[in-house]
């Protein structure tokens, strides 16, 4: 079943010096209970894709253009207060760092309480209170019954990450949108924390949305992964078939910049040049001018992204449309 | 842990006051007995009929014509008992002087520090959140506000409001035909204690005028502050985090943003309140008021040290206290500072 259905999306920064076209048209659906992986280098848009679905994109950010299909609702249609039930109750999210993410001056248990109030009014403090000890044990924080009064400060990274999952838990959502959340931690408790993720979406059922610009992880842990450049779109497909198979020149590039699966050393780095300025895009094909197997049409006309043999599989090259035709 | 803080705090504050207090009033002593001129001479001033005799007699009387060292051994020897001495201009022990003045500071002190917060929380908040014109419009006003002395702002006031609108009086603490039997010093209490509005009445519409004087350059300030806070913790993860939590926009702003933006603020509106509690000496002086910074200076030109020591001593005292209230307000408020040796 389809939970999140995203059209044509287009989100930009409306800023001094020009509007960024962060996300420039991105077609995507997420179906329930899946692991999907969004991949692609830092500046890609992936961020700005996955707070444009809570509808978070700080300003001057804004979404210019299509629709967030969620159970079949646009949300982007939503009034605002709408929305606010979404989010944190059917969606939630988790960030790259969760000391920034939590708020200092309140314990770990008023920021789980609240949380749950905020979307079920009519749960006592006392039951909300019982739950948010129940969530940190979930999520597998020893002690939790002392530490549910703790404050952030007292918590270490790692733990600190759990917490910040516990609070995305708080009401059951749907979906999980994390945003490289293990990026501040070391490998050993990035490790703990996905695999976390990962039995907990089994256990819940939920679909999580995992940004990452690691490929070992989203081999290790995604069903579908999904890969961005400059705005779009331009490969997705079962993580098995995009990874053994690789279609995009850029797809290949990020792969070849791993030496071994799985390790940690599966930073995207190596690809010559960088992600261009999305305020003024390269015509045609954005990656034309780095890529190693550009040709005549490249640098004119905009490949489209196209499905191609294979469950799922869509790839946005020129070099897929000529074989095709 | 908050409780074993506190007392640790207040302990450290009370006992770092001692020494600092006897360091002031020393001082101050070596001071006066350094610039030119003697309490004997300032009482009889301008005086031609004053034979040099009966300055001599004075002088011996009170012990000036004794060697540095010794009246220097006197001071000690009376410090230690807690006492600084004999004002020369009124022949009252000094802190008994000074004491009498400090309703009339404080009370005044508590309206600046109102009117302060009253201006600046809101406009502050309403700044950050606003953001364009509005937040432009009070950061300029700030600008201005702090900008003026606020002896100038008090003769804005007093021109616009006392002379001009004749709306409010612009002299004293209360009306010269009222009378309030002192309790506490402070008429407003002391009006309400003895069921007498009309001395209430008087007593609040004479400290409008000097509580703004002394409040609006405090709340220029502290508007600038909290506005800077608040605009960057609004910018904060923590923030969006909360939204993406579903909170209301009224919790994420009132209860995670202001908390975390007052508690840089605190600090410095204790400072102000210092300054307030040690009395302005020009809002004072402009409108009459009997306070304890006026004291000072006049006991200062007068060379009345032991009133200089005791308003000096008494000013360090309250300047630790309002330390201590924020330390105090920031142990409740920042639960980082917590548990920290
Ligand atoms: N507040 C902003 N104002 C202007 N441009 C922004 C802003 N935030 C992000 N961008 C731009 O949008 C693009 C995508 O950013 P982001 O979504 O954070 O990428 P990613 O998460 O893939 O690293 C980048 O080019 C970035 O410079
Ligand atoms: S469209 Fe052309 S430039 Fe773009 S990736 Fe394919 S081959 Fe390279
Ligand atoms: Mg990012």
């Amino acid at each position: 079943m389809t939970l999140l259905e995203i059209r044509d999306l287009k989100v930009y920064y409306y800023a001094f010096d020009g509007v960024v076209k962060a996300v420039d048209g991105v077609s995507l659906e997420l179906e329930s209970g899946e692991f999907f992986g969004l991949i692609g280098e830092s500046g890609c848009g992936k961020s700005t894709l996955g707070n444009a679905i809570l509808r978070l994109v700080p300003p001057p950010g804004r979404v210019a253009g299509g629709s967030i299909y969620f159970q079949g609702e646009d949300i982007l249609q939503l009034p605002e207060d709408r929305m606010r039930e979404i989010r944190g109750d059917r969606i939630s999210m988790i960030f790259q760092d969760p000391t920034a993410a939590l708020d200092p001056v309140y314990t770990i248990g008023d920021q789980i309480v609240e949380t749950i109030l905020a979307h079920n009014p009519e749960v006592s403090r006392k039951d909300a209170e019982a739950r948010a000890i129940e969530l940190l044990k979930l999520v597998g924080i020893p002690g939790a019954e002392a530490r549910v009064h703790e404050y952030p400060h007292q918590f270490s990274g790692g733990m600190r990450q759990r917490a910040v999952i516990a609070i995305a838990l708080a009401n059951n959502p749907e979906l999980l949108i994390a945003d490289e959340p293990t990026t501040n931690l070391d490998v050993t408790i990035e490790a703990q924390i996905l695999t976390l993720l990962d039995e907990l979406r089994r256990k819940l059922n939920m679909s999580i949305l995992l940004i990452t610009h690691n490929i070992g992880i989203v081999a290790e842990y995604t069903d579908r992964v999904g890969v961005m450049y400059a705005g779009k779109l331009v490969e997705v497909g079962r993580t098995v078939d995009v990874l053994t198979d690789p279609k995009h020149p850029y797809t290949r590039g990020l792969l070849g910049a791993i030496p071994g699966r799985g390790g940690r050393k599966g930073r995207v780095t190596e690809i010559p040049g960088t992600v261009p300025n999305l305020a003024n895009p390269p015509p045609g094909c954005r990656f034309h001018p780095r890529c190693p197997r550009r040709f005549d049409p490249c640098d004119q006309e905009e490949p489209a992204l196209v499905p191609l043999p294979g469950e799922g599989r869509m790839v946005a090259c020129h070099l897929y449309r000529r074989l095709e035709s | 842990m908050l409780d074993s803080d506190l007392l640790r705090l207040i302990g450290r504050r009370i006992v770092g006051l001692i020494p600092v207090m006897f360091g002031i009033a020393i001082i101050v002593f070596l001071v006066f007995s350094f610039v030119p001129g003697d309490p004997v001479t300032m009482l009889i001033g301008k005086q031609s009929d004053v034979s040099e005799e009966f300055i001599q007699q004075l002088r011996h009387k009170y012990g000036l014509d004794r060697p540095l060292y010794v009246r220097f051994f006197y001071f000690l020897r009376q410090l230690i008992h807690g006492d600084v001495g004999i004002s020369y201009q009124f022949n009252r022990p000094a802190l008994e002087v000074v004491l009498e003045r400090l309703p009339a500071t404080v009370e005044l002190a508590f309206f600046a520090l109102a009117v302060a917060i009253v201006i600046a929380i809101p406009a502050g908040i309403f700044a950050a959140l606003k953001g364009g014109a509005v937040d432009r419009g009070i950061v300029g006003l700030s600008v201005v506000g702090f900008s003026m002395p606020n002896f100038w702002i008090a003769m804005l006031l007093i021109l616009v409001f006392g002379t001009t609108l004749k709306v409010l009086p612009i002299s004293g603490r209360l009306d010269v035909t009222l009378t309030v039997e002192r309790v506490t010093g402070f008429y407003i209490l002391d009006g309400i204690l003895a069921g007498d509005w009309e001395v209430v009445r008087s007593a609040l519409s004479h400290i409008i005028l000097p509580a703004l004087s002394l409040g609006i350059p405090a709340a220029a300030l502290i508007v600038r502050l909290l506005r800077n806070n608040l605009i960057s913790v609004l910018g904060a993860e923590f923030i969006r985090a909360a939204r993406a939590r579903g909170l209301r926009e009224s919790a994420v702003i009132y209860k995670h943003a202001l908390r975390n933006a007052l508690i840089p603020t605190i600090n410095i509106v204790a400072l102000q309140l210092g300054f307030f509690l040690t009395g302005s000496f020009f809002v004072e002086t402009v409108f009459a008021w009997p306070g304890m910074g006026r004291l000072a200076v006049d006991a200062i030109y007068a060379r009345d040290y032991p009133v200089v020591i005791a308003a000096v001593m008494i000013s360090a005292l309250f300047f630790v206290l309002s330390n201590l209230l924020a330390d105090i307000l920031i142990l409740v408020t920042d639960p980082r500072t917590r548990g920290v040796r």
